[in-house]
């Protein structure tokens, strides 16, 4: 008889693996996000210590 | 066994019925009990990703601004000025919706296990079936004919269900008390185990099944079932989530 509740078992396997995938795209974006505000927050520090030296 | 299994006629010809005892049996090789722990440990994998879109996003920014030696009032004024903070707790929303869907997904799954002809359930309240569809209709047939042996009515199953998850629970508060579960709130790599920890999380998952199955299989009230719910999330917590080491008590 085949067993079901392997096929049960794979197949929450395979949700957990499709969540996985989705989460790591939307992570990916999330860290597009903040490279980006680290970029500006990097340029603002050195305009401040600049401002700071004249 | 083979002396009591009944046959029937099933889309012209004749298929031997399997008892309960003999699907379990044949079953073995993954237990009913063993994909509803699969299940809730997945679930619980689920929401620490979750609850990692948020972290690590803290995490990312309170470094880097350190490193640049970035006063907190700098970066609280520019993380509102740019929005940052919202824009990351809206992907930790949307996160919580693909983890809601996929949590939705394996209650499906689970279904599978968990779905029984009421009549079973009378009789042997595991959550145990014939595991297809084909052989449960069967299954619920045969049952039809022998309503002699079950007699009990939907709403003691629904109370002895209930008088079980309370004493699974109060079981539970008395082999790991809540207090010492709670008070672990930090974990070593690279295993992050705890001894009682560790136990305590594992026995959640028959808990967890249990009020699955309340909700799947009976018509327990939704008061009621909330209730149970609450009970088990007071469990679930002591317990806690784990993210980079530190225990989270509070999702």
């Amino acid at each position: 008889m085949t067993n079901n509740n392997a096929k049960r078992k794979k197949a929450i396997d395979d949700i957990l693996v499709d969540y996985t995938t989705k989460i790591s795209t939307l992570k990916k974006k999330r860290d597009s996000v903040i490279t980006g505000f680290l970029g500006i927050l990097k340029e603002r520090r050195i305009n401040e210590v600049r401002q700071s030296i004249k | 066994m083979e002396n009591s299994t009944p046959e029937r006629k099933v889309a012209g010809g004749e298929i031997a019925l399997r008892s309960p005892e003999t699907t379990t049996i044949e079953n073995v090789e993954v237990s009913n009990e063993k994909v509803l722990e699969h299940a809730a440990d997945t679930k619980r994998q689920i929401e620490e990703q979750v609850a990692e879109v948020l972290s690590e996003a803290e995490q990312k920014i309170a470094i880097s601004a350190k490193s640049m030696n970035v006063s907190p009032e700098m970066l609280d004024e520019m993380s509102k000025e740019k929005e940052v903070d919202g824009e990351v707790v809206s992907m930790w929303s949307e996160a919580k919706e693909l983890a809601r869907k996929a949590a939705q997904d394996i209650d499906t799954v689970v279904e599978g296990v968990l779905i029984t002809p009421e009549s079973y359930l009378q009789e042997n309240d595991k959550g145990q079936l014939p595991p297809t569809p084909e052989e449960r209709e069967i299954y619920k047939q045969w049952r039809a004919g022998h309503p002699e042996n079950y007699t009990q009515s939907k709403t003691e199953v629904v109370s002895q269900s209930i008088e079980e998850f309370s004493n699974m629970v109060a079981n539970f508060e008395a082999t790991y008390p809540l207090e010492e579960l709670l008070a672990i709130t930090e974990l070593t790599p690279p295993d992050y185990e705890h001894p009682l920890r560790d136990l305590a999380k594992k026995a959640l998952n028959p808990i967890f099944a249990k009020l699955n199955a309340l909700k799947n299989e009976t018509n327990i009230p939704s008061e009621k079932y909330e209730e149970l719910k609450r009970q088990w999330k007071v469990l679930s917590n002591a317990v806690g989530l784990v993210n980079k080491g530190m225990v989270d008590h509070t999702r």
